[in-house]
C-alpha cells in the first residue's frame, strides 16, 4: 500500500522552483518585467529570459563586475498555459501596472520584484471554480494536459509528482468511485499503464481503456511492483467458504479487479473446470501480475491442523478437494507409497504403535495383504501348529494370551489367519473354546449376518 | 476392472484430442526404495527364532495422476490416480509389490455450481476412515454452508483396492467370504456459522447376495471455533453392526502467538471389524485416554514442544486361570525444541513410553539446510530402547542418515534418503534383528496446463 502512494505521489506537480536571480535587488533599476523577459507577451522563446549582454550596460567590469550566463531553456511542464493570454487579461481587469506580480509576487504584501516561480495556490484564487487548495479540489484539467500530451517532462519528473491527500492508505481499495465519476482528472497524472500494473483485467475495464497510453509511466510501472491491498471482505472468518458465491455473483468482474486466473488456480487445482474461474482473465506478459497467492492457506491451517484435520477432512468434499487431490492425501494415507508417513525408522518403532492403538493402522493398512505379508516375509508370522515360545517366551502364552488378544486382537490379525483361532476357537470343532467376551450379544450378530455365525457354528449354535 | 478402466482412460484420452479446449495435467511420482531386514527363522531343534542372513528388498512404487478438462462439456472432468508397482532384483517379497497395477481413482465427474455427479472409482474419507468403491456420487449443495451427499456401488477391501471376495484375498485368507459387497452411503456437512461445521455420515455395506451386512457404521465431526483462539472439535463413530461406539474424541485447542498452540483432548478408541471376519467376535475392548501438548516459541528462532499421554485399557474379561499378566495403562510423553536460524534447521526430540505393550525411550536429533532454489540437505540421527511385551525384538537402535532435495527447474523435483540402523539386541542372537540400511529415491514430475503455476516467475 505504502508503495502504492508512493508511486502515486510520483505521478503529480513540480514543487516551487527558487528564484535564483536576486530579483528584489533589482527592483530599483526596472519599472516593469518585459524589459528583461519580453518575450513572454510575444511568445519569442529567445527573449524570455535576459541574456549577459542585456546586463552588460551596468555589469561591465568598471562599474559592477561581469556577468556571465546561459539562459536556461524553458522548463518542460505539462500545464496548457499561455503567458500571453493570462497577461491580456489581467491587464484587462484593471491591473496593467503589474500584471506579472499577480501570479509571481511572493506574497500578497510582496513589493515589486519580490518574486518566485508561480504557485498553484495563487492559480486557483482567481479561476472560476476557487477551489480550497490545490490538491484537494482543484480541477486538474483547468491548468493541466492529459499526462501523454505532457510529452516535455521525463519520467523522473513524472516520478516526482506530489500526492494529493485523497490518495491515502486507503485509497487503492475506493480509488473506483473517482475513476468512474464524470469528469474524473486521473489523466493528469496517470496513464493507463499505471492502472494495468494492478488491474489484471485492465483490458476489460472502460475507465482504464479511456486514459492514454504513456511510455514513461510504463517505465516507472515497471520498475515498482506495487503490493496489493487486502479488502475487508476478505478479512471475515467466513471469506473462504463464501467467496466462490461472491465471485460468482458478479462473473469473476471484481475478483479480476486484482486476480488473474493463476490466482484461483494456486488453490484450486483441480477447478480449471469451474466457469468462475475460466472467467478470470489469464497473466500477461508486461501486465499485472495479479495477487501472488503461493503459499496462502486458510486460515484454519494452523501448524497444529495436521494434528486436527481429522474433523475438516470428515467433510470430505466439502471442502478439502478444492485444492486438493486425492494424490495429496494418499500421500501421507496411502500405506504402500507414502513412505514419508512414518519416520524411516518407523519399522523397528511400529509395534509399540501397533499393539497399544495409538492409531488405526487398518484405515490405511490392509492387514492381511500389508501386515501379515510383510511379517511371513520376514518369518514373524507362523501358520503351522501353534508354538508357545514365540511371544516374548512366554511359557503360558497360548493357555494365557485371551487378555492380550482381546486388547490388541488387531495385531493379532497381522500375525495369524483366521483359521488359526479357530484351531480352538470353534463351536464345531478344535478346542471349542468359546471366544465371545460378557455381553456378547449373539442374537444381533446373527440377525446382520447369519454367515458369520455360520464359520464356527456349522448347525446351528451350541447347546 | 483394471483392464476396464485402462480402456475408460483410453477412450478418454482417444476422444479429447479434437476438442479444442481441452486441457490435461500429468503428475507422476516414483519413488524406489532399499530396504534391508533380518528375517527370523523358527529352529525345530532348540524351539527358539533365530536371525536368517541379511535379506534385501528393492520396491519401486509409481503413481501417475492425471486430470483431463475441457472435454466439451463444462464442468466435465476425468481424474485418475494409477500405479504401478513392482520389485528389482528383491530377495524379500516387499507387500504388495507382486500386484503391478491399481487404480486408486479413476472417475468422471460432472460439476456444476449447486451439483455435482461424479461415476467410477473412487475413495471416500470420512469421520469413518477411507472407503473405496467403485460407483456413483451425487452430491448436492443447496447453500454455500451446506452439502449432501449420496453415494453407492460396489465395495472394495479397505486397503487393497479389490472386493473382498478377490482371489487376491482369498489366498490370503481362506475364510474371506464368497460374495463381493455393495456400499452405500449418504452425508451432511453444514456449516451453520463462519466458524463452526459438522458433518454427519452413515454408510452400510451389504453383502452382495443381500444374505447380511458386511458393516453399518454411523460418524459424527464437528468443530466450532470462539474467536480467533479457540478452536473445539469432537467426533465420534458408531458400529451399528456391532451396537457398539468405536472411536470418540474431543479436544481443545488455544492457539498462542508466533503458531504455538495449547491441546488438552479426551479420547476413545475401540476398533470396528467387518462382520466379514471373525475379529469382530471376539470381544475386543478399547481404551480410553486423556492428553494434552504444548508448542511454543520459547524465543524468536527457537520453537518448544511437548506432550503428555494417558490410555487406560479395559480390565480383561478372560476365564482362563492362566491369564498373562498385563498392565492396565500406557503412559507416553514427548519433549522436543526446534532451532531456525535462516536457512538452516535444527530439531531434536525424546519420546519415553512405558506400560502395556512394551516401553520405548528414544530420541532424534537433525540439522538440515535449505535454499532458495528449493534444494534441502539434511542429517538426522536417532537412539532408542525398547522392552517389547509378548514378542522378542528388545534391544537398542542407533541410527544415522541424510536426506537431500532439489528441485530440477520448475516441473521436477528430486529427492534422496539414506539411513543405517544398528541394534543391540538385548536377547543375543535370538529374535529380530533389525540392523539395516533403507535408501529411497524420489521423482517427482508434473506437466500439462499450469504444471508449474505456483512456481511461476515474476512477470518481467
Amino acid at each position: 500500500m505504502i508503495t502504492l502512494f508512493a508511486l502515486a505521489a510520483a505521478l503529480t506537480v513540480h514543487p516551487a522552483v527558487a528564484d535564483t536571480f536576486p530579483h528584489a535587488r533589482h527592483a530599483h533599476l526596472f519599472t516593469n518585467c518585459t524589459a528583461c523577459h519580453a518575450g513572454i507577451l510575444t511568445g519569442d522563446t529567445a527573449t524570455m529570459l535576459p541574456t549577459p549582454a542585456t546586463c552588460a550596460p551596468c555589469h561591465d567590469g568598471d562599474f559592477q563586475r561581469r556577468v556571465d550566463w546561459t539562459p536556461s531553456p524553458p522548463k518542460p511542464t505539462n500545464l496548457h498555459f499561455d503567458h500571453r493570454a493570462h497577461a491580456e487579461r489581467i491587464e484587462g481587469q484593471g491591473d496593467p501596472e503589474l500584471p506579472c506580480m499577480r501570479c509571481h509576487a511572493m506574497s500578497d504584501t510582496a513589493e515589486f520584484m519580490d518574486i518566485a516561480s508561480a504557485q498553484p495556490a495563487r492559480c486557483i484564487t482567481c479561476h472560476e471554480h476557487r477551489a480550497t487548495a490545490h490538491l484537494v479540489d482543484a480541477r486538474c484539467t483547468q491548468c493541466h494536459v492529459p499526462l501523454p500530451l505532457a510529452t516535455g517532462l521525463t519520467a523522473q519528473d513524472i516520478a516526482q509528482f506530489p500526492t494529493p491527500p485523497s490518495h491515502d492508505s486507503g485509497f487503492a481499495l475506493h480509488h473506483d468511485s473517482l475513476a468512474g465519476a464524470p469528469g474524473a482528472m486521473c489523466a493528469t497524472c496517470h496513464a493507463r499503464e499505471f492502472c494495468a500494473s494492478c488491474h489484471v483485467n485492465a483490458a476489460r475495464v472502460p475507465v482504464i481503456q479511456a486514459l492514454g497510453t504513456d511510455a514513461r509511466v510504463a517505465e516507472l510501472a515497471r520498475a515498482q511492483r506495487l503490493p496489493y491491498p487486502t479488502p475487508p471482505s476478505h478479512a471475515g472468518p467466513g471469506f473462504i467458504r463464501e467467496h466462490g458465491a461472491m465471485a460468482r455473483a458478479d462473473r469473476g468482474a471484481t475478483c479480476s479487479n486484482c486476480h488473474a486466473r493463476s490466482s484461483c488456480l494456486t488453490c484450486h487445482r483441480e477447478e480449471e473446470r469451474v466457469p468462475v474461474v475460466g472467467l478470470l482473465p489469464e497473466r500477461r506478459r508486461g501486465g499485472a501480475a495479479g495477487v501472488d497467492l503461493t503459499g496462502i492457506q486458510p486460515p484454519d491451517h494452523t501448524p497444529d491442523f495436521a494434528r486436527h484435520h481429522r474433523a475438516v477432512a470428515a467433510a470430505g468434499d466439502a471442502s478439502c478437494t478444492h485444492c486438493h487431490t486425492g494424490a495429496f492425501c494418499a500421500s501421507c494415507h496411502d500405506a504402500a507409497s507414502a513412505p514419508g508417513f512414518h519416520p524411516p525408522d518407523f519399522v523397528q518403532r511400529h509395534a509399540q504403535a501397533a499393539y497399544n492403538s495409538e492409531s488405526e493402522c487398518a484405515v490405511c493398512h490392509q492387514t492381511e495383504a500389508f501386515c501379515r505379508d510383510c511379517h511371513v516375509s520376514v518369518g514373524r508370522s507362523r501358520m503351522g501348529p501353534t508354538a508357545a515360545n514365540y511371544h516374548d517366551n512366554q511359557p503360558l502364552w497360548l493357555f494365557g494370551h485371551g487378555a492380550v488378544a482381546r486388547r490388541s486382537i488387531e495385531t493379532c490379525a497381522s500375525c495369524h489367519q483366521q483359521n488359526f483361532c479357530l484351531q480352538c476357537h470353534s463351536a464345531s470343532g478344535g478346542q471349542r473354546v468359546n471366544p465371545h467376551g460378557p455381553g456378547f450379544d449373539a442374537a444381533t450378530m446373527e440377525k446382520k449376518n447369519p454367515s458369520l455365525c455360520l464359520v464356527c457354528h456349522v448347525g446351528g449354535p451350541p447347546q | 476392472m483394471n483392464t476396464r478402466v485402462a480402456l475408460l482412460l483410453g477412450a478418454l484420452v482417444a476422444a479429447a484430442p479434437p476438442l479444442a479446449a481441452q486441457e490435461f495435467r500429468f503428475r507422476s511420482t516414483t519413488t524406489g526404495q532399499y530396504v534391508q531386514l533380518r528375517p527370523v527363522v523358527y529352529d525345530s531343534a532348540t524351539n527358539t527364532f533365530l536371525s536368517a542372513p541379511l535379506a534385501y528388498a528393492a520396491p519401486v512404487i509409481s503413481d501417475l495422476e492425471i486430470s483431463a478438462w475441457g472435454l466439451g462439456i463444462q464442468g466435465l472432468r476425468g481424474y485418475a490416480l494409477l500405479r504401478g508397482r513392482g520389485a528389482f532384483g528383491s530377495e524379500l517379497v516387499w507387500p504388495r509389490s507382486d500386484d503391478h497395477f491399481d487404480a486408486l481413482y479413476a472417475y468422471l465427474e460432472l460439476e456444476r455450481p449447486s451439483w455435482r455427479v461424479r461415476a467410477g472409482r473412487q475413495q471416500r474419507f470420512s469421520g469413518l476412515g477411507f472407503y473405496a468403491f467403485d460407483g456413483l456420487t451425487a452430491t448436492v449443495r443447496p447453500a454455500s454452508t451446506m452439502r449432501i451427499e449420496a453415494y453407492g456401488g460396489r465395495g472394495l477391501a479397505r486397503g487393497f483396492l479389490e472386493p473382498i471376495s478377490s482371489p487376491e484375498l482369498k489366498a490370503l485368507d481362506p475364510l474371506t467370504p464368497e460374495q463381493g459387497t455393495i456400499l452405500l452411503g449418504a452425508s451432511l456437512w453444514a456449516a451453520p456459522t463462519p466458524q463452526s461445521s459438522f458433518t454427519a455420515v452413515y454408510q452400510r455395506e451389504l453383502l452382495s447376495d443381500r444374505s447380511g451386512l458386511a458393516s453399518e457404521r454411523a460418524a459424527l465431526d464437528a468443530q466450532v471455533g470462539f474467536g480467533p483462539k479457540l478452536y473445539l472439535t469432537g467426533s465420534a463413530d458408531a458400529d451399528l453392526a456391532a451396537d457398539a461406539f468405536g472411536k470418540m474424541r474431543a479436544s481443545a485447542v488455544w492457539r498462542l502467538p508466533r503458531s504455538g498452540y495449547v491441546e488438552v483432548e479426551v479420547f476413545r478408541y475401540r476398533p470396528v471389524f467387518d462382520l466379514t471376519t471373525i475379529w469382530g467376535v471376539f470381544s475386543p475392548e478399547g481404551h480410553s485416554g486423556a492428553g494434552a501438548s504444548v508448542n511454543f516459541a520459547a524465543a524468536q528462532s527457537i520453537g518448544v514442544s511437548a506432550g503428555l499421554d494417558y490410555r487406560h485399557y479395559s480390565t480383561p474379561a478372560s476365564a482362563t486361570p492362566f491369564l498373562i499378566g498385563v498392565g492396565d495403562n500406557t503412559t507416553e510423553f514427548n519433549a522436543g525444541a526446534r532451532w531456525r536460524r535462516g536457512r538452516m534447521t535444527a530439531e531434536g526430540t525424546y519420546t519415553l513410553t512405558t506400560g502395556y505393550g512394551g516401553g520405548e525411550s528414544g530420541g532424534n536429533a537433525s540439522l538440515s539446510l535449505t535454499g532458495a532454489a528449493g534444494w534441502r540437505l539434511g542429517l538426522n540421527g536417532t537412539a532408542f530402547q525398547q522392552v517389547d511385551e509378548f514378542r522378542v525384538s528388545s534391544g537398542t537402535v542407533y541410527g544415522a542418515g541424510f536426506q537431500a532435495r532439489t528441485q530440477l527447474g520448475g516441473r521436477a523435483s528430486l529427492r534422496a534418503e539414506l539411513n543405517r540402523y544398528w541394534q543391540d539386541r538385548s536377547q543375543g542372537a535370538d529374535g529380530i534383528d533389525w540392523s539395516q540400511t533403507r535408501a529411497l529415491v524420489a521423482l517427482d514430475w508434473t506437466f500439462g496446463a499450469n504444471a508449474d503455476r505456483t512456481r511461476l516467475p515474476a512477470v518481467p
